[in-house]
């Protein structure tokens, strides 16, 4: 089953962008959503930065 | 005495109202949520400037999530093998259009909103001439403590400390479980709703008793 919080993140367009990308929706996103850490956060009503990624690191280019 | 409105029209219009705004930017209505993100505001902020900086860098995120994906993926095979992935057809099941949430609006929006929560509330009481009249717009019982001079605002105060905690702790307040969260039938908010009404029904049989 697929996240139910793909239309509130951030990061999901761009994992559907590029096929090298896809691993990460393949991972996370379709089939254990429940251990992304963005998906957990939004769960929790925090806030995600936009730059983490579903395993918990955070990519410098951004902020 | 302010006549309110009757609970036969009040009730529809607050379902009306949060339908309503569902429907229409696909977020949960509710207050404690919002004001909560004022009070962690330089989080807040940093991800309102994520979030532009998301679309406006497009290039150096692609880099930067190419280089990610190598470090946490390195040469694990992908589920359905490598060349599922590459054709990577997106047959997954998409969450039902109905429910899936909106992205988080920028902190400008929210304060927009309550913005608008304080100027309707000048608007009701200037229309119906309650300004500079303190206590004229409140129920009985609420004119009644306010009317005890500062041990009643400390009663006050204390409550809304208490609620605040209480909607900090629970996820959500009145309108977001009440309203928001019993009108999509989530447990949670089901739950919660009958926890303070019922609290509140035995705070007031308790005062009553006492008073």
């Amino acid at each position: 089953m697929a996240c139910p919080s793909l239309a509130g993140c951030a990061l999901h367009p761009h994992f559907t962008m590029k096929s090298s990308l896809r691993i990460w929706k393949d991972f996370f996103c379709n089939t254990n959503h429940q251990t992304c850490l963005r998906f957990q956060a939004m769960q929790k009503g925090e806030s995600v930065p936009p730059n983490m990624l579903p395993n918990g690191k955070i990519l410098e280019v951004m902020l | 005495m302010t006549a309110f409105w009757p609970f036969w029209l009040l009730g529809p219009a607050l379902g009306a109202l949060t339908v309503g705004h569902w429907l229409a930017v696909r977020r949960p209505l509710g207050v404690s949520g919002v004001l909560a993100r004022f009070t962690r505001l330089r989080e807040e902020a940093a991800v309102d400037r994520g979030n532009a900086q998301l679309q406006s860098s497009a290039a150096a995120l692609e880099a930067a999530l190419e280089q990610a994906t190598a470090e946490m993926f390195g040469s694990l095979p992908r589920p359905g093998g490598a060349a599922a992935s590459q054709a990577a057809p997106d047959d997954a099941p998409a969450a039902p259009e109905g429910r899936t949430a909106a992205p988080l609006p920028p902190l400008s929006a929210h304060l927009v909103f309550l913005l608008g929560l304080a100027g309707g509330g000048f608007l009701t009481a200037l229309l119906r001439g309650q300004l500079g009249r303190p206590g004229v717009a409140l129920d009985a019982a609420f004119a009644a403590t306010v009317a005890r001079g500062p041990l009643g605002l400390l009663a006050l105060a204390g409550g809304g400390v208490l609620v605040g905690f209480g909607a900090a702790v629970s996820g959500g307040c009145s309108a977001g479980h009440g309203l928001t969260g019993c009108g999509r039938l989530m447990p949670g908010s089901l739950l919660a709703t009958v926890v303070f009404c019922a609290a509140g029904v035995a705070c007031a049989l308790l005062l009553r008793g006492g008073g």
